[in-house]
């Protein structure tokens, strides 16, 4: 097989478990105990009131055709309308998934510009300092919590040592990153200090194998070693741990959001359970759900990438 | 003619948890041009320990203490690293591994691997390394070399990966091949097959060849000269015909007789058994398992003494090992 055809398959296997997460985040609604309109209305609400939410909602129909109502508005772009908002959600959610994006981006970006040289640095003195300063650095930081590290790293830098903005996501790129910057950080420990951990232990079992022996024996520098072979070999268990905790990085962006005031999805994310706006939460359920499928695939294929006995065979 | 190699009272210790295993403790090896030489010994005598020295890719634990390996007249010990890898590892001396298998990068092709150690140590473009890559599969009898070139390691059969392995180590044209047990784990009728072809292919560019095995069957099937090695050190060498068939140390006598590494226990004629184990600190270091050892073996170090040109021993009593072999009908042609 080849890797375009392995990459098709597995898109084409992703169909089924669509549905399954459409009908699911469909369902979301008629999950909560209780009358959905009642739900979001809360319990003070007119009986009109009432009846008109359900009739916007569609929540009279019979289940099939609502399921059915929601995935052709789904088809036209149409997530409904938000209660809080009263605005298209699908509008809502792109203005703001930029922000949650772009931070989860720059976390990824400081996870690899830390968790590399680092892990490296530990594999190349492991049992010696360097490798203590990497395991015990991970094991603080995987021990606090990151709303705490958010409040944390929020009064010094910026309330006391005034280095970073407070709030909010400033205007233009390079004020986005600059506000940005803290946040990012912090979103990006956990994941900094779990990558460094496998990548430390993965690269030292590596180290051992009889292929880099013959490397080794044919003259290949520590540099290509290291860099070319020990590295390509123990990244396999290290992208599973990174495509495991992306929903563990979902969750936190809600909090560091929240944390600093930024308009990520996250955020409204929150907003929204806090106000019982459920079409919202749906809709945003739903984002993340796909980031997670999108996500889970591009593991797939970059498995395939590196390593071709995964399709190949 | 002058030594392409010369190991002389080499020492290489192991360090750990406060111990030190002597793993090379006083050997003395050479090989000359195109020669195949091979080195015997049980398990954990210290033959790939001394392949490992020759190259300096010992484990961080392991340190050559003393003694000289003297290659084309210089001094390995003195070089820096990277003069080690460039001049040395790969271009002068490679090496062929035990298991096929594993000592391949997985995530690699065969192609990709022998290319890049052509283009590490050659001026050369991916281009004609490929050409050379194929044209040396085809010189091991890869079949289907152009096809092969793109396959996995893991697409490939054992024998073919060591086809592969060979193919590799001489592709920069060394002075010295290293080959240690590489047919141990291949089946015996493919390993039989790579090592005809691999002796084919030895003759034909005129290589030097140290070869690392338990089995002595195919050192007198393929080698010019024979080391008995154990504990770390060389017990008895010389011409594969003059060791085979005149003994002198009663451990090659063992191994010869059965060409099995262990014997019945001491006493019972005709050696002994035990294992790589209490090495005395004086003295003859095979002494707790030699028939005919006594106390005036351990009373001095036993140098290693020529008998005659072709022919070294490490033992003060030859002349008992002589009678043992003699003594019992043994003959050690039903062995080899
Ligand atoms: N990395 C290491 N750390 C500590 N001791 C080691 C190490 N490698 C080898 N040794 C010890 O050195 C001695 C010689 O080992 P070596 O691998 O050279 O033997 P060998 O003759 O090649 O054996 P085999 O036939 O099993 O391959 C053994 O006692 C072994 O336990
Ligand atoms: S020196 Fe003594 S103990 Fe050692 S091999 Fe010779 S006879 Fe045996
Ligand atoms: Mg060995």
């Amino acid at each position: 097989m080849s890797l375009e055809r392995y990459a098709l398959r597995r898109f084409l296997e992703m169909i089924p478990v669509l549905f399954i997460v459409l009908f699911i985040v469909f369902l979301m609604l008629h999950f909560i105990p209780g009358d959905p309109a009642k739900n979001i209305l809360g319990i003070m609400a007119t009986p009109e009131r009432l009846e008109q939410l359900r009739k916007s909602l569609g929540l009279n129909e019979p289940l099939h055709k609502q399921f059915y109502v929601f995935l052709t508005q789904l088809a036209r772009g149409s997530l409904g309308t938000s209660i809080r908002y009263k605005a298209p959600i699908t509008e809502l959610i792109f203005s703001r998934l930029r922000v949650t994006l772009s931070l989860v981006f720059m976390s990824a970006v400081f996870c690899v510009i830390i968790s590399l040289p680092l892990s490296l640095w530990a594999t190349k003195h492991r049992g010696k300092f360097p490798d203590y300063v990497a395991r015990i650095s991970s094991l603080f930081v995987f021990s606090m919590p990151e709303f705490w590290t958010g409040l944390l790293f929020l009064n010094i830098f910026a309330l006391r040592l005034g280095w970073f903005p407070t709030r909010g996501w400033g205007s233009g790129l390079l004020d986005n990153i600059y506000h940005l910057f803290l946040p990012s950080f912090i979103l990006g420990l956990f994941l900094t200090a779990l990558v460094t951990r496998t990548l430390r232990s993965d690269m030292i079992e590596v180290l051992q194998k009889e292929y880099i022996r013959t490397a080794r024996t044919y003259g290949f520098s520590d540099r290509t070693i290291y860099l070319k072979y020990v590295l390509k070999n123990a990244l396999l268990p290290t992208i599973t741990v990174l495509g495991l905790n992306l929903g563990w990085l979902l969750g936190s962006s809600v909090v560091i959001e929240t944390v600093f005031s930024l308009p990520g999805i996250g955020a409204m994310l929150l907003d929204a359970v806090i106000v019982r706006d459920y079409p919202l939460i749906q809709g945003i359920s739903l984002v993340f759900a796909l980031a997670i499928m999108l996500n889970n695939y591009i593991v797939d294929i970059i498995y395939g990438l590196i390593d071709p006995r995964i399709y190949r065979s | 003619m002058m030594n392409l190699l010369e190991i002389k009272d080499l020492h290489t210790y192991f360090e750990g948890n406060g111990a030190i295993v002597k793993a090379v403790d006083g050997a003395d090896l050479s090989i000359r041009e195109r020669e195949v030489v091979g080195l015997v010994g049980e398990s954990g005598s210290g033959k790939t320990t001394i392949a490992n020295s020759l190259l300096r890719i010992l484990p961080e634990t392991g340190r050559i203490v003393s003694g000289g390996i003297i290659f084309k007249g210089i001094n390995i010990r003195e070089l820096s690293e990277k003069e080690m890898q460039f001049k040395i590892r790969g271009n002068e001396i490679s090496m062929i591994f035990q298991d096929p298998m594993v000592s391949l990068n997985p995530l690699f092709t065969v192609g990709e691997q022998i290319t890049s150690v052509l283009k590490l140590h050659q001026d050369i473009g991916q281009k004609e390394a490929k050409t050379k890559a194929i044209d040396l599969f085809r010189k091991v009898r890869i079949s289907d070399p152009e096809k092969r070139f793109d396959n996995y390691p893991h697409e490939l059969s054992g024998g073919m990966i060591q086809r592969v392995t060979i193919a590799m180590a001489m592709s920069c044209e060394p002075s010295l091949i290293i080959a240690d047990e590489p047919t141990t784990a291949l089946d015996v009728t493919i390993a039989n097959q790579i090592l005809n072809e691999f002796e084919e292919l030895i003759g034909e560019i005129g290589v030097s060849v140290l070869w690392i095995t338990h089995d002595l069957g195919v050192i007198k099937r393929i080698c010019d000269y024979v080391n008995v090695m154990y504990a770390g050190t060389l017990m008895e060498q010389g011409t594969v015909k003059t060791v085979f068939e005149n003994p002198l140390h009663s451990y090659t006598f063992g191994l010869l007789r059965s060409n099995v590494i262990y014997y019945e226990p001491k006493g019972k004629i005709p050696t002994i058994m035990g294992e790589l184990s209490e090495i005395p600190h004086q003295g003859c270091k095979f002494y707790p398992r030699c028939p005919i050892g006594d106390e005036g073996c351990l009373q001095e170090s036993i140098e290693l003494r020529k008998i005659d040109e072709n022919h070294s021993i490490r033992c003060i009593k030859p002349e008992d090992a002589k009678r043992l072999s003699r003594s019992k009908n043994h003959g050690f042609q039903g062995v080899c």
